[in-house]
Parts: structure tokens; C-alpha cells; sequence
């Protein structure tokens, strides 16, 4: 088991001149500690216009500055999204590719499509075929970085023959992931041989059939790049306190803001019927935990708060589900006090990241 | 944490519908309806002043033209043609509704009462041909809103999520308060289309402070047996959703 940390970047009201810088400065601070703690990875959504939510449109230099303050740890997108009207497929190999060779090697490529109608709507994507664009670009952005030249002819970009530059650091490539929201990507991701993702905040009791269903798949995949990344990951809260009802309470209002947060967006199914986005995704789990911004209820099972015997013992469940990895979300509109999410940090790396085996 | 909506509860109330007691409203079965919803989004300030405190704007901010032919009421056949704005009760989109006309003079009597929709007697109609679905309204032969789907292709019903209602009502004892409509539907078929808007007179429907047809975002319609049941849920309109609701039990029997 190994363990990362991720950034929504939610920016809270009021906004002053001052608060977005707070919360980016704030992050690098906490992803030193992580790397020092010996966290494996940082990750970085991509998300526009989500107010609140999440301020984090330019993850590519948020990551490159976390790769020039750290020494270990791996940056990861997660996501970049790959709709055209968002981003060119060109120009995330290339971007991706200089965070690579910028961070000695050190890039997770996670992909993804975009969930809100408030982010599909606002680039004027159409979320009928967002899932075909990211087929395609995770088909064929390995090639821009495996091949000198490259040109394409596909239904969602084309291009003549040119040499996408630079190269990636490493070879043949980044691993690659994709996002997981709603139930059934995972099932995309072992077809592609690609890394699950998980971006929501599931039960292990769910996570575990689909662990299983994606070990059988993988075994038959035809990877959608030069090699096949067979890791699960998924999302968490952590907030780790040497008093467990201080843990418990922190972080069960962090994770109620969180929820709170994320209710407020305009999810693709709800605003345009599309058979494009089946379900609600991480609107529907979300929408069945919080109730308020700030009452913290009883915390879900599996969930990182409370003190470390706690939080073993509930990771200790991911592992023996079959998870590869945890990646945490270490606060949510900058609810909790900077000084106490770097203690939490490092209480984590010292008393419960010492109890799990893999080397992070 | 996220913004509220700014209205003025107390002016908005002058206008709101007088309901009797809530509890006590009956419950229609609507059998082989046929809706229509057309979102679109709207500019953000007027929007926020038409949103009740007790809610979030939506993000972004869209207006929601919800249609429906009634063959079968209690009252009999009616359409009620709806301009609803898509808030956030606490985390769940609801369509607040601005304003409303239905062609029915006793079914209008009914939803005002029992339901609180803010809804005028007028013409309203609701037409199906093989390359469109159209929406119309108007108010003393005036027409206040024409909306219309075209190119329909079809989708699943479970693709569809159709948003509850929201209704500022002046409750019998004289408060005010928001109520909350939430129909059942079973769905029988659905397609969706590319849709159009026109407003000639947004006032008349609610839309107050020159709201602006802003990005057409699809239209859908769908055949649905539906109901009306009594409000079993209503918040205050000036606290937070997540404070001031209130779950409304009924009057238990008088004692034999």
C-alpha cells in the first residue's frame, strides 16, 4: 500500500486579492512535508470555472512547482482532461512531457473527461462524445511521445506529420491513469491497461468487487500505451490527531464541507440527458453523505480521521480489499488551520504510514 | 461557502400564492402526460436576485421552461406551462418556479391552493408534431412564452433527471414559506432536441430585473404517468435550506 496526496484547490468566500495565493502556497508547503514524510505522489486535478470548489485550471504548473521543491515524490494529473474543446491533444504530450523531463522522471498521466455541465458547457463540449475523445487521446498521445514523427487522421483531432517535442524523461512513457467517478470506468481503464484512478469517495465494500472485476479484466487488456499499469488507487480523507475525537471531529467537518462543495455542482446528467454520463457519479455518493456544510455526522467507514490506531485500522480494510494506493484530500475550503494539517501530515508519516509495506 | 440567493422575501410574498393547509391537499394521479423541459442559461446578478436566501444559485445560473399536457386530472385535462430558475436547496437542484399559466381555470384554483403554484389562468398548450414539440403561453391573448424543441431524437428515461419544485406560498397563519413539490414519474418514453426560447413578456412569469437568455442548453420531452401528492416538505425562506426545513406531518384523526 502506498499513499498520496490530492489537490481540488477549493478557494472559499469571501475572496480577496490574497486567498488564492494562500491556498496554492499552503499546498507546496504541505506536499515538502508530504515528501519529506515519504508520501509516493502528489496529484492535481484539472477543473474551470467550479467556483469555490475547486481553483486548480492549470495543474501542469501547480505540479511542476511542487516537482522543483521535492526531492521523491511523483506528480500526477489527476486529471488532464481529454475533450478537444479543452485541451489539444498535442499539447498535453508536450506539457506533459516537460513536467516530465522538469520533475527527473518523475510524471503519473492521469486522464480524464470532465464530469459538470458547468466545465463541459462553459468550453461548449458535447457530452455525448467526450468519452470517445478520450479514447482517442489516450490512444494516441503514447504515440506522439513513443514516435520521432507523428501524424494522425481521427474524428476528434487530426494532424499532419510533425515531431511532437519534447520527449518524456521516462521510456518508453508515464504511467498512465484514468480518472474513476462513476461505476464502470474502472472496467475502461483494465481494457486499456491503464491505472484506476479513483476520484470519489467510495466504501471499501464497493471498491472491493471492483477491484476484483479489474484484476480479471486487466489480465486480457490491449494496452493503450507501450505498457500495462495494474494499480488501483483511490480517494480519502485524512486528518490524523493524536486525540481521536479531535481527529474525528476535524475531519468530519472537512469532509461535510467537502461534500457540501461538491453538491453545488451542475453534474453533465443533470442539466442535459445524455447516455454519455450513465450516472450522477460523484454527485450521487455525495449527495447521499452530506447534508450541511459544516454537522459532521458519523464518518463513513474506511475513512482516514481520527488517531492512528483509527486510521490503520481503516486502511489496513483498503489493503486487504486489493487497493494499490490511497490518495488523500488534506482539507477543503482551507477549513482547517494550515499548522494542523502539516502536524496531521506528519503524525501520519510517522505513526501509520511505518504500519504498511510497500516503500512509498 | 457558497453564495445565497438575494430576493426580497417579504416583497416577493405580496405576490405569493395564498395556500390552505398543505397537509390536507389531495393527491392527483396524472396519468399519459406529456412534459417538456428546455434549459438555458441565464446571467448571473439578475438571477441572484430572483433566488430565494434559502438557496444557492446554480453554478452556472439556467432557467428551466417546464411544460406538461394533462389528459387526465381530478379536474380534468389541463397544461401548465412553467419558467422555473435552477437553484440548489442545500445540495439538491430544485426549479424554483418564477411563474406559471395554465389553461384551466379550476386546475389553476387547485395549484394555487394546494400546491402554491404561482400560476395564472390564461391560454397555455403544449403541441406534439413528428419534428417538434412546442410550448406556448399567453396571458389576455398576448403571448408571454413560445418554446419549442425540434431534430427530437430518442433517449432513455433513465437519462432524464427532472427537478422538483419550489413555491414561495403565504402560509393560512399568515408566514411565509417555501414549499417543496415533488412528483413521481414513470417514465414511458423520452427524447431530446435542440431547443429554442422566446419570452415576449418575461415579467409576466416572474422573471423581474431583465434577466437575459444567456446559452441554450438542450431541451427534452417525455410521455409520464406523474402525480401530485400533498407538500411534505417546507423551508423557511430566509435561513439556509439546510436549517430551515421542515418535514410536514399530517393532522392526525380527531378521536373518535
Amino acid at each position: 500500500m502506498r499513499f498520496g496526496v490530492f489537490y481540488e484547490l477549493s478557494v472559499p468566500r469571501p475572496w480577496t486579492a490574497e486567498s488564492e495565493r494562500t491556498v496554492y502556497m499552503n499546498a507546496l508547503e504541505q506536499v515538502r512535508v508530504a515528501d519529506e514524510m515519504g508520501f509516493h505522489s502528489v496529484w492535481a486535478v484539472e477543473h474551470h470555472f467550479l467556483e469555490e470548489y475547486s481553483h486548480s485550471s492549470a495543474p501542469e504548473l501547480f505540479l511542476t512547482a511542487c516537482a522543483m521543491q521535492t526531492k521523491q515524490i511523483r506528480v500526477g494529473h489527476g486529471i488532464v482532461i481529454c475533450v478537444p474543446e479543452f485541451n489539444h491533444p498535442v499539447k498535453i504530450a508536450e506539457r506533459a512531457a516537460v513536467l516530465d523531463i522538469l520533475s527527473g522522471g518523475r510524471l503519473e498521466f492521469g486522464t480524464g473527461r470532465s464530469a459538470t455541465w458547468t466545465e463541459l458547457g462553459g468550453f461548449r463540449a458535447n457530452p455525448d462524445t467526450t468519452k470517445n475523445s478520450w479514447d482517442e487521446f489516450v490512444h494516441t498521445i503514447p504515440q506522439m511521445w513513443m514516435q520521432e514523427r507523428f501524424g494522425y487522421e481521427g474524428q476528434y483531432f487530426s494532424m499532419p506529420t510533425r515531431a511532437v517535442l519534447p520527449k518524456p524523461y521516462q521510456k518508453p512513457h508515464p504511467p498512465m491513469w484514468v480518472a474513476v467517478s462513476t461505476p464502470g470506468t474502472e472496467m475502461d481503464a483494465a481494457d486499456r491497461g491503464m491505472g484506476a484512478l479513483g476520484v470519489n469517495f467510495t466504501t471499501f465494500k464497493a471498491q472491493e468487487e471492483r477491484v476484483q472485476e479489474y484484476r480479471r479484466r486487466i489480465q486480457n487488456c490491449t494496452p493503450a500505451g507501450a505498457f500495462v499499469n495494474d494499480k488501483l488507487a483511490a480517494a480519502n480523507f485524512l486528518f490524523c490527531h493524536e486525540d481521536s475525537a479531535e481527529g474525528v471531529g476535524i475531519g468530519g467537518r472537512m469532509i461535510q464541507n467537502f461534500q457540501y462543495l461538491a453538491g453545488q455542482l451542475d453534474m453533465a446528467k443533470e442539466a442535459y440527458p445524455t447516455k454519455g454520463y450513465p450516472s450522477p457519479g460523484l454527485l450521487a455518493a455525495t449527495r447521499r453523505q452530506a447534508s450541511s456544510p459544516g454537522e459532521p455526522g458519523q464518518p463513513p467507514e474506511g475513512i482516514a480521521i481520527g488517531n492512528p490506531e483509527q486510521i490503520i485500522r481503516e486502511l489496513k480494510k483498503w489493503e486487504a480489499v486489493g487497493v494499490d494506493q490511497i490518495n488523500f484530500l488534506l482539507n477543503a475550503s482551507e477549513l482547517i488551520p494550515q499548522e494542523q494539517v502539516l502536524e496531521s501530515l506528519r503524525l501520519f508519516g510517522t505513526e501509520v504510514m511505518p504500519h504498511f509495506t510497500e516503500k512509498n | 461557502m457558497p453564495r445565497f440567493g438575494t430576493l426580497d422575501v417579504a416583497a416577493a410574498l405580496a405576490d405569493a400564492p395564498q395556500v390552505g393547509e398543505l397537509t390536507e391537499a389531495p393527491h392527483w394521479e396524472l396519468p399519459e402526460a406529456t412534459l417538456m423541459q428546455i434549459n438555458w442559461e441565464v446571467a448571473d446578478e439578475p438571477s441572484l436576485a430572483l433566488t430565494p436566501p434559502a438557496c444557492h444559485p446554480s453554478i452556472p445560473p439556467y432557467l428551466s421552461l417546464f411544460a406538461g399536457r394533462y389528459p387526465d386530472s381530478p379536474v380534468g385535462a389541463f397544461t401548465l406551462v412553467q419558467l422555473r430558475l435552477v437553484v440548489r436547496a442545500g445540495i439538491r437542484p430544485r426549479g424554483y418556479c418564477l411563474g406559471a399559466v395554465c389553461d384551466s381555470a379550476e386546475a389553476t384554483g387547485a395549484l394555487r391552493t394546494h400546491w402554491g403554484y404561482p400560476v395564472v389562468h390564461g391560454e397555455a398548450s403544449l403541441s406534439v408534431r413528428h419534428d417538434r414539440v412546442q410550448a406556448r403561453a399567453a396571458i389576455g391573448g398576448r403571448d408571454v412564452v413560445i418554446a419549442t424543441l425540434t431534430q427530437p431524437e430518442t433517449i432513455g428515461g433513465a437519462d432524464l433527471m427532472p427537478f422538483d419544485n419550489l413555491h414561495l406560498v403565504r402560509l393560512p397563519d399568515g408566514t411565509g414559506a417555501i414549499v417543496q413539490i415533488d412528483p413521481e414519474y414513470a417514465i414511458h418514453s423520452a427524447d431530446r432536441g435542440t431547443p429554442t426560447l422566446v419570452l415576449p413578456d418575461p415579467q409576466a412569469l416572474g422573471m423581474r430585473g431583465g434577466i437575459s437568455l444567456d446559452l441554450a442548453m438542450v431541451g427534452f420531452t417525455f410521455k409520464a404517468d406523474t402525480d401530485l401528492a400533498p407538500v411534505r416538505f417546507a423551508l423557511d425562506p430566509s435561513l439556509p435550506a439546510f436549517q430551515g426545513t421542515r418535514r410536514l406531518e399530517p393532522k392526525a384523526a380527531a378521536p373518535a
